[in-house]
């Protein structure tokens, strides 16, 4: 191998590195920022010198901040790789597994699961996944006959499919009182307060594993990104690569919504922006996203508990209070 | 003599409604193949069965003499090269990164390019003209240059076979000329068989050395293009009057579409 040897992986280790670099510079001010002070400094004395520190800011950046931070850059990761992955294959910028009611389908899935009393991981896990399978199918049976190049009915279904599935929702909640599902509402606009250790760690085993799937399918998807009929005529077998794809990042959104609940617009905002900035390459778009989607969402979740006067508000709210508006100028202009 | 493609005894049917029958036919290494036919005729079925992309419900597609279903993929894909008539541009890949995407058949499953796939693209994209536009994204790009965009892509895959369906369609006259003489050059220069469909019969007529005349699914005609151009051939097909003489630029036919009024009663 030259010197010359390929300029994709000189490209992909440059900006992996900036932005780790980001990220982890993120995860350290959101672990060093909250309600109950403390700043960078006091972080440093509680990792340097343990026993002299005030053992109740340790307990909080230990016990509760960190696996929050963490939590919320995988969440953040696998959600704008979800949007990542659902653009490529639906050949639509606008897709994302919110706004395409895939995370409804999941919510409905993982509230039939406390219901049912199953576990978090694997019972809720799965139902979630079957939620988030389910709708997945019907957005692509109902826009399937029109092809799937038809932007606006593929959006236009997964409109409704998502009011359908909040309608169910909220249908499911007000028809029991069970206890376990007195948080819902908060849960339903993204929740990441609820974050232990054990359940990121559990995540983390879930996640990564798809961001390397997807990664051994990002040239994959740049070649069919030219079309079925060319990225067919260059060798590539479009239905295997699609059905491992689909189903992998299903996985992944349920996984982050059993845990979460409902964050929307992560997955349109951090691709369109890399999009802009790198280019359309998915090699170098995929960990940009995996570690700037991460960054992104824990500054999300440090702006939702510190902005607030008392308590906190979801994650939820401040990402589609930045995706929303997004969405609708790149919906204006796509239609020029 | 080996076949760089043979059709044998080829039906194929859409919805129950049959599109091709009976189509039986082999392009011989090194012609300049052009399908004509009105709309609607299975031109572009014909290109799509041919490039492997849909399976004939009969008969049977050889390349090389090898059935095309035997072939793995990749493999294919370095015999037979496919410029589709349209290609979605809604995501801006640079030209040299939709180029550089033809070597693909060639790389592992990331596609990491080594030095030869750079020279490669490099000298696809010189061939095709195209040096100066090489950063460019593709949606900042004309119509004529995005197509040949596309044969430099081709053109990567090293195929013996290059398919085209319509690339001169929605095209000005220059650039339908640019676009045949790149053809003709690829030919000649790197003996690569040509097949293409096209919609204008008189650039079929200047360029191919053999034309099949597809009418309703079936091969009306095939042959050189003094053969197949006859006006009772056209006329039966196109079911239009047609005035057909010599072309003054050699000895090829011209075909003029005669408007109703100079139709005699």
């Amino acid at each position: 191998m030259t010197r010359e040897h390929s300029n994709i992986v000189n490209r992909l280790s440059k900006v992996s590195l900036l932005l780790l670099m980001v990220l982890v510079l993120v995860m350290l001010l959101g672990v060093s920022i909250g309600s109950s002070g403390s700043g960078v400094t006091s972080l440093w004395h509680i990792v340097r010198d343990q026993d002299q520190a005030d053992p109740m800011l340790f307990t909080i950046i230990w016990k509760l901040r960190l696996p929050r931070v963490l939590l919320a850059a995988l969440v953040g990761a696998a959600l704008s790789l979800g949007g990542l992955v659902f653009q490529a294959l639906l050949r639509n910028p606008l897709a994302e597994p919110y706004i395409l009611g895939i995370s409804g389908g999941s919510a409905i899935g993982a509230i039939l699961g406390i219901l049912l009393g199953l576990s978090q991981f694997p019972g809720i896990t799965l139902t979630s996944f079957a939620g988030s399978l389910t709708t997945l199918l019907l957005i692509i049976g109902i826009s399937a006959g029109q092809s799937i190049l038809q932007k606006n009915a593929l959006l236009l279904s997964g409109v409704m499919v998502n009011a359908f599935c909040s309608a169910v929702i909220m249908f499911l909640v007000s028809m029991t009182h069970d206890a376990r599902l007195h948080n819902i509402i908060f849960w339903l606009m993204g929740d990441l307060s609820l974050g232990n250790m054990q359940h990121t760690g559990i995540l983390a085993m879930a996640l990564i594993p798809c961001f390397v799937i997807i990664f051994w399918f990002s040239n994959t998807m740049n070649l069919m990104l030219m079309g079925k009929e060319m990225a067919l005529s260059m060798g590539v077998n479009i239905k295997r690569a699609t059905v491992i794809l689909l189903i992998t990042t299903s996985l992944m959104v349920s996984a982050c919504v059993s845990q979460c609940g409902l964050i929307g617009f992560v997955g349109l905002v951090i691709p369109h922006l890399f999009r802009l900035i790198l280019g359309s390459d998915h090699r170098i778009l995929l960990p940009a996203c995996v570690m700037g989607g991460g960054a992104y969402m824990v500054v999300c979740d440090l702006l939702a508990r510190t902005l607030p006067q008392h308590g906190e508000m979801p994650a939820g709210v401040i990402t589609a209070l930045i995706g929303a508006p997004l969405f609708i100028y790149l919906l204006k202009r796509s239609g020029r | 003599m080996k076949h760089a493609i043979t059709l044998e005894n080829i039906q194929y049917s859409y919805a129950r409604a049959p599109v091709l029958q009976d189509i039986t036919f082999s392009v011989t290494p090194g012609d300049f193949f052009i399908v004509i036919g009105p709309n609607g005729s299975g031109k572009s079925t014909l290109m799509k069965l041919i490039a492997g992309i849909s399976q004939p419900d009969k008969g049977m597609v050889k390349i090389l003499e090898r059935p095309v279903h035997s072939y793995r993929r990749k493999n294919l894909a370095r015999q037979i090269a496919f410029v589709p008539q349209s290609v979605p541009i809604d995501f801006p890949f640079t030209v040299k990164e939709v180029v550089l995407m033809g070597r693909s058949p060639y790389q592992g499953m990331l596609g990491l390019e080594n030095k030869e796939d750079m020279e490669k693209t490099q000298q696809a994209i010189t061939f095709t003209g195209l040096a100066h536009l090489a950063d460019r994204k593709m949606n900042q790009l004309s119509g004529g240059e995005c197509q040949r965009v596309f044969i430099a892509r081709a053109i990567c895959q090293e195929p013996s076979v290059l398919l085209l369906d319509e690339p001169t369609a929605a095209l000005d006259l220059s650039h339908q000329i640019r676009i045949m003489d790149l053809m003709e050059k690829l030919k000649s220069e790197k003996q690569i068989t040509i097949v293409m469909v096209s919609h204008d019969v008189n650039l079929a007529a200047m360029y191919g050395n053999r034309l099949l005349l597809l009418d309703k699914g079936r091969v009306a005609k095939i042959g050189p293009p003094q053969e197949v151009l006859t006006y009772q051939n056209l006329e039966r097909s196109y079911g239009c009057t047609l005035l057909v003489d010599k072309n003054p630029l050699g000895d090829v036919p011209r075909v003029t579409l005669v408007p109703g009024k100079f139709v005699p009663k």
